[in-house]
């Protein structure tokens, strides 16, 4: 014990010496501290005290006693593990086909597999039901089949897989592109067969990405909001739902915060298994020694069936981007299919001021939440400092916590002073912040986590100090996770809902409010152009950071994201 | 963005839908030069962000949500009376003599049916609430689940005034078999019907004729034994910094001449006054209406709903 205490002396001390990097800690504990804990334990103190002052646990007794709560509860489990198991699935052949395999149209299944990123809230949802439902294009026009369960939990999972699986995919395509095939050449050499190099070489070697993407999965699928306010229905409750409807529909926000304390636990569980299991098997795959090989990991049947799986998917996602935009353009979605332009006539006659507001907010949020996310990665992956751990956790948090609750959070710990916020462009770009900087973070330390610190060893060695191996070393490096993290922050921040809705002002508005508000009042068409809208300025930053960093960045480059 | 109070611009937290807030807050603005800034947000959010926001209300104005909820507010301490003349010849179950809230319009609930459905699965068009028993429609019909939505406990209470509490139970219960999903937002029947994903969705009508309007093949039923309806009103918050101009939208909203704009603008709303030209609206003389009282509604709300999980969900 003497010697642990020693050693964090040691540490402090060698903190002291650095006052820039002190500094730094400092402040980012802080801002960690006010935006993330802060709201959060003002939903707790709510849910645990009444109307008088007192503690009281009657919201969490209430709501452990109800059966349809526990349903829910099991439900939410359920979705989410089911949507972890086949959104990681899915991405993992996307992955490993294009990665490992010589078919044609890499390009297009890129793009196709990173596409429902931007999965326009409310309105993705619907179109589900468009191509599911009673007179669904798929089930009753392709199989004639009319009673396709599409409320509950096959509808919200296959709503939940589409808009989850390119997170896997882009995790496990950085993973799989930055294991190098000379390994695979290595066992073919000793007489592996390929069935036997992928079980022995490329799934061991990718086990920290199925799992951290499954983590990534299963607590995004636990928090979603959107999907199953459309498509669970009331038979199969899921509790992130049922928090907000207590709330929102029975005004009992104690109750809500109870329940959403419930939903947080599985979360952090997962959460906590997954750094325990995933820090047991690091790999270092980015060595600065030469990786060139020919691929030939798979045989050509194989590869054809690969390559018929991704093909369905992509077919799948493609449908449901049609049905958006096929219901933009005509005049009544489903029933009168004359082609018109009024819906975005409409759009931008009521809804200018909603687009102009989402970009000033998507622009502000998402470099500092990037930049943000790199520098707290830096610190976590390459600093050893007292309190790593609780900085890791505490950032990692917002992600874990539906966003119904944050929002509810945001409000009643930025209302009264000294933190005095509420209606102002600062209170949602402080959320949208501190929400995606989990993302950056992510990301950044899985790239981080691939480099060898001996590269960056080498520069301490030729003299360099601290911030000469950041700038000159450490940030070239992980400049890719940079502007994966920006994309990522930025698509989340112009599709983000749950959390918004409670923060948005008369000033202050967001498109995907208009979306919700729209097709609440029987205008599906002018709610499916303003998700067309949506899905096009989207596409449009991401192509013109592409234009001006000389195709070195996309979505699905060989850079890794989510795994952590 | 404090400083932008200075404008004096009139703060209002809508929950009536983007496109129709805006319509009667543009008539109101053109008649009386007020300016207003507004904000969409569904009567549940818009409650729960009012009590969060009470020691520094961001609003002047909530202006839509049923009754009940400025109810809620009212007893919350939420937000302030004020006496209204326009409020003469109006029928006083739409307001509160202690002046707390005041109504804006009025929704019947009906049954919106899409006709083309209905012809693909051959049954045929509903009078009362009985007919949407039939085992045609197996299978075929939406309404929102009451935890969720006030459109839906609007439904029980409607159903109670027909059948008693006892009996509104076993109404829902032998409905139960026809029922697609409850959907989770008061409107969610509607974006199904609209499209022809199920035949027939009971909530508030005036979605319905918005997809009527848009070429839809949609029609509207108010069953013959009566139809609750909401109030959408409005109410001025406490502390509220533009208490002139709120009072404005007040005496403008409840006036012989707001309650026209409501016809003119063509929100689809009823008017809660008699003496203004109906338009295009099915006279609400030919729709019976089932007053509910709002106290004893909302004192009852949690125990109803707990009867409703239990005892008709599980179907």
């Amino acid at each position: 014990m003497a010697f642990r205490s020693e050693e964090t002396r040691n540490r402090l001390l060698n903190l002291l010496k650095d006052p820039v990097l002190l500094l730094t800690i400092i402040i980012i504990f802080a801002a960690l501290a006010i935006f993330i804990v802060y709201p959060i334990f003002k939903v707790f103190s709510a849910s645990l005290i009444d109307k008088n002052g007192q503690f009281d646990l009657s919201a969490y007794t209430k709501a452990f006693s109800n059966r349809y709560m526990r349903q829910g509860f099991f439900n939410s489990l359920l979705v989410a593990g089911l949507t972890a198991f086949f959104g990681m699935l899915i991405g993992y052949i996307f992955a490993y086909t294009i990665n490992r395999t010589d078919i044609p149209l890499k390009g297009f299944f890129r793009t196709v597999a990173v596409l429902p990123i931007v999965f326009p809230p409310f309105i993705g949802a619907l179109s589900i039901i468009m191509l599911f439902g009673f007179n669904g294009f798929i089930t009753a026009g392709i199989f004639g089949i009319r009673n396709f369960p599409v409320y509950g939990l096959w509808g919200l999972m296959m709503a939940q897989v589409v808009c989850f699986f390119p997170v896997a995919f882009i995790t496990l395509d950085g993973v799989i592109g930055t294991i190098s095939p000379t390994l695979e050449d290595a066992a073919f050499n000793l007489g592996a067969n390929r069935w036997q190099a992928f079980r022995k070489v490329i799934l061991p070697m990718s086990i920290p990405g199925i799992a951290s993407t499954m983590l990534v999965l299963f607590i995004e699928s636990l928090a979603d909001f959107g999907n199953p306010l459309i498509l669970a229905g009331s038979k199969f409750p899921v509790l992130s739902v049922q928090a907000y409807l207590q709330i929102t529909g029975m005004y009992d926000t104690r109750g809500g915060a109870a329940l959403a304390v419930w939903l947080l636990f599985p979360s952090i569980v997962a959460f906590i298994i997954q750094k325990y299991w995933v820090g047991k098997k690091k790999y270092v795959t980015v060595t600065g020694k030469p990786t060139t090989s020919v691929l030939k990991s798979v045989n050509r049947p194989v590869k054809w069936l690969l390559f018929s799986l991704c093909m369905l998917m992509a077919a799948f996602t493609l449908a449901i981007y049609a049905t958006i935009f096929w219901g933009a353009f005509v005049k009544a979605w489903g029933m009168n299919n004359t082609l018109t332009l009024e819906n975005f006539r409409y759009v931008f006659d009521v809804g200018l001021e909603a687009i102009k507001d989402t970009l000033i907010i998507a622009f502000t949020s998402t470099p500092i939440s990037a930049l943000l996310g790199m520098v707290i990665a830096f610190l976590l992956v390459r600093k050893i400092f007292p309190g790593r751990r609780l900085m890791e956790f505490t950032s990692l948090l917002s992600f874990a916590v539906p966003g119904t609750v944050i929002g509810i959070g945001y409000i009643l710990a930025f209302n009264t002073k000294p933190f005095l916020l509420t209606g102002t462009l600062a209170i949602l770009v402080l959320n949208f912040v501190f929400r995606y900087v989990p993302v950056g973070i992510q990301s950044g330390v899985a790239l981080l986590n691939q480099v060898d610190p001996a590269i960056e060893e080498a520069a301490y060695t030729l003299g360099a100090d601290n911030r000469q191996v950041f700038t000159r070393v450490t940030l070239p490096l992980i400049v890719p996770a940079f502007f994966s993290a920006l994309v990522f922050a930025f698509v989340r921040a112009m599709t983000a809902i749950s959390a918004a809705i409670f923060l948005v002002s008369a000033r202050w508005n967001l498109i995907t409010v208009q979306i919700l508000s729209q097709s609440d009042s029987g205008r599906l068409s002018e709610a499916c152009a303003f998700s067309v809208i949506l899905i096009a300025m989207i596409m449009a930053f991401i192509l013109v950071l592409k234009i001006f960093l000389k195709n070195k960045v996309s979505l699905s480059g060989s850079e890794s994201m989510g795994q952590g | 963005m404090l400083v932008a109070v200075t404008l004096a611009n009139l703060v209002v937290y809508s929950s009536v839908d983007e496109a129709n807030a805006r319509k009667i807050l543009n008539a109101f603005v053109e008649e009386t030069g007020v300016g207003v800034d507004f904000v969409f947000l569904s009567s549940g959010p818009a409650l729960a962000r009012i009590e969060a926001e009470v020691n520094n209300p961001q609003a002047d104005v909530w202006f839509g949500a049923p009754l009940e909820n400025h109810i809620i507010a009212k007893e919350r301490g939420l937000t302030q009376p004020y006496k209204t003349l326009s409020v003469y010849g109006v029928s006083p179950e739409f307001y509160d003599v202690e002046g707390y809230y005041h109504p804006i319009y009025m929704n019947p609930l009906g049954i919106g049916i899409n006709t083309a459905v209905l012809e693909q699965i051959k049954a045929s068009m509903p009078v009362t609430w009985e007919d949407i028993l039939s085992t045609s429609l197996s299978r075929m019909i939406q309404y929102p689940n009451p935890q969720s939505s006030g459109t839906a406990y609007s439904l029980i209470t409607g159903l109670i005034q027909i059948y008693g509490e006892d009996g509104a139970i076993d109404y829902l219960k032998k409905l139960a078999p026809n029922i697609q999903t409850y959907t989770q937002s008061g409107t969610g029947p509607s974006k199904a019907v609209g499209p022809g994903q199920v035949a027939m969705g009971i909530q508030f009508t005036p979605a319905f004729f918005q997809f009527m309007e848009q070429g839809y093949p949609v029609k509207v039923v108010f069953p013959k034994e009566g139809v609750p309806y909401e109030v959408a009103s409005v109410s001025i918050l406490k502390g509220a910094r533009n208490l002139t101009d709120a009072q404005k939208l007040i005496d403008w909203v409840v006036s012989k001449a707001g309650q026209q704009q409501i016809v003119n603008q063509q929100t689809y709303f009823y008017p809660i006054r008699s003496d203004v030209d109906f338009g295009s609206l099915q006279p609400l003389s030919t729709i019976k209406l089932l007053p509910v009282d709002p106290v004893w509604a909302a004192e009852n709300k949690t125990r109803l709903i707990e009867r409703w999980i239990n005892e008709v969900l599980p179907y």
